[in-house]
């Protein structure tokens, strides 16, 4: 046996712990999930349901950002990664909803808002290469619940493509739910999106129109078709939809830049990680002096732990490389141009706030 | 248990350092150190044998592993150039062929994994690096800075389960500058060690 390996090694790893801060890393996520893993039950990838074409009403639906699940001012490496995930995973269950063929616009956004009738809201629990761990919410545009789950993915091989049909459940789900609804509901849910906008940007005109309860809402009044106060928020919803698209091409520029090493990562993390494994077993079942020397099990240690770390601090300095510094937004509207500075969530209030004083200016000043 | 001192002042390590060999230590020699410090060992327990004594001494530790210790140790200090990168916040050398060793300035860090478990801390004089691998291989480096900023020792243990002692291994680096050597290499993620000539200085 190889008790007198194993006890020191438990040891020493937990007084390593104990010694220091204990950052909280994807790979010490990872050896908390090793425990945990063996009882969890991981989700399997399901086909995605593809549409000839998609079917009326179309429901515009918003992905924001992803809560990275780091407070804001960690500096880490490993807080860097999780916040370039935030945003690539979104952009992720972006693209499985458009692939899908179900919807209709679906646009990310930094932070929930009533511009879209449904938003999907998730954070990321545990995300080391491997596993993956999200916790989604789903809410309409009035803050009613649709539905709320969390998704666990452990990786298979290291050939896939770590998030290759991921968000194909979610998908499914959200289109199962609004199937669900008949007609009537749907478009209710489409004007109660409409009104629930206008109420945030003018709520002395809009409020009082859909009445509210814990977890449900009912319209109880419509505005007038030739409202022109309608017309004037229409303008400015569309203003904001430009902000979204500003999003879009940076969320590509920066897929297109930081996504294969990325992958690389998760592919690299996997394969160290099912290499860890079967060495684990074979030195489990070694007996005496067979097998390999000494020098040749230290040696394939150390190699596995230099070739794991190179990868990390490949996608460690990207990943902060990218972090923090969102690039200024210039956005040009009709006859003004905009520069938006600060992270992504801040250049959107910022957005919003001077959409709401347009707004203002054009409706007489009037305060809401 | 490591402390980091906030108010000594770090010096500044930052730049290119090459092994000096001349003044390095030579694992070999190490290793010779160790296999005479066994015999010493054996002897005096045959000694004790002879006299009918139980022997009292510290354990021995097996031959094959202390072996395996001295070759790991020759493995791990092979990086013959660093590139160390420091700010009031964190210094982090970059090493040939090898991952980065990275550090923040302001307290003791550790980063657990399942290949293995890292931690560094800065004690007022040095900077250390412990890198603990799963079947309980510990690699200690401790980074000081010679007064005139010339020179930069790394001294590394090894030490494992079964072996008695550490491996030492004393590196001296000196500083050089890249850009006289007329060329440059980089590490890169897909390619591996990428070398290019340095552009030659146009005439006046």
């Amino acid at each position: 046996m190889n008790d007198w390996r194993v006890l020191p090694r438990l040891l020493l790893l937990a007084s390593f712990c104990a010694l220091g801060s204990c950052a909280s890393s994807p790979s010490d996520v990872a050896s908390t999930e090793l425990q945990e893993g063996s009882t969890r039950v991981w989700d399997t990838v399901e086909p995605l349901m593809i549409a000839a074409a998609p079917t009326m009403p179309l429901l515009d639906i918003a992905v924001e950002l992803f809560d990275p699940g780091v407070s804001g001012e960690d500096r880490s490496p490993v807080a860097a990664v999780r916040r370039l995930e935030s945003q690539l995973l979104a952009g992720e269950l972006r693209e499985t909803l458009v692939r899908s063929n179900q919807w209709g616009v679906v646009r990310l956004v930094p932070t929930a808002s009533s511009l879209t009738p449904v938003s999907i809201r998730a954070g990321i629990a545990v995300s080391d290469g491997r596993d993956l761990i999200l916790d989604v919410v789903v809410k309409d545009a009035m803050g009613a619940l649709w539905f709320e789950y969390t998704m666990a993915y452990r990786q298979q091989s290291a050939g896939d493509n770590a998030l290759d049909g991921i968000f194909n459940a979610l998908a499914n789900r959200l289109l199962s739910v609004w199937q669900d609804k008949d007609r009537d509901e749907q478009y209710a849910l489409l004007q109660g999106a409409e009104i629930a906008y206008a109420e945030a940007l003018a709520p002395e005109a809009f409020s009082g129109m859909i009445q509210r309860s814990e977890n449900d809402w009912q319209i109880v009044r419509l505005p007038a078709d030739d409202d022109p106060m309608l017309a004037r928020i229409e303008r400015i919803r569309n203003q904001e939809y430009l902000f979204c698209d500003t999003i879009d091409e940076q969320y590509v520029d920066m897929v297109d830049r930081v996504g294969p090493t990325y992958r690389l990562w998760r592919s690299a993390t996997l394969e160290q990680t099912e290499w860890l494994e079967r060495y684990q077993r074979r030195a489990a079942a070694r007996t005496g002096s067979a097998g390999d020397s000494e020098f040749t099990r230290m040696q394939a240690e150390y190699a596995a732990y230099r070739s794991f770390r190179i990868q990390e601090q490949a996608l460690f300095e990207l990943a902060e490389a990218f972090d923090g510094e969102a690039r200024p937004t210039v956005i040009r509207t009709q006859d003004q141009v905009f520069r938006l500075e600060g992270t992504l969530e801040s250049q959107y209030d910022t957005w919003r706030d001077l959409l709401r004083d347009i707004y203002l200016i054009e409706t007489g000043g009037q305060t809401p | 248990m490591p402390t980091s001192h906030h108010d000594s002042p770090v010096p500044d390590l930052s730049g290119h350092w090459e092994v000096d060999y001349a003044r390095s230590d030579s694992v070999q020699t190490q290793l010779n150190a160790s296999f005479r410090e066994v015999q010493r060992e054996l002897r005096r327990r045959r000694q004790a044998a002879e006299r009918g004594a139980s022997y009292q001494g510290p354990p021995m530790g097996d031959l094959d592993t202390l072996v395996a210790v001295a070759k790991m140790a020759e493995l791990v200090t092979e990086p013959e150039l660093l590139e160390v990168y420091q700010d009031v916040r964190r210094v982090r050398i970059e090493r040939e062929n090898s991952f980065a060793l990275s550090c923040e300035l302001t307290g003791a860090q550790s980063v657990p994994s399942l290949l293995g478990a890292e931690q560094c801390w800065w004690d007022g004089n040095q900077l250390h690096f412990r890198v603990l691998l799963p079947d309980g291989v510990l690699i200690k480096h401790r980074f000081v800075r010679s007064a005139d900023g010339l020179s930069l020792s790394q001294r590394t243990a090894l030490t494992a389960p079964g072996v008695a002692r550490d491996m030492e291994v004393v590196r001296i680096f000196s500083r050089y500058d890249p850009t006289e050597r007329g060329y440059r290499c980089t590490e890169t993620l897909t390619r591996g060690r990428v070398c290019t000539t340095e552009q030659a200085a146009p005439y006046e």
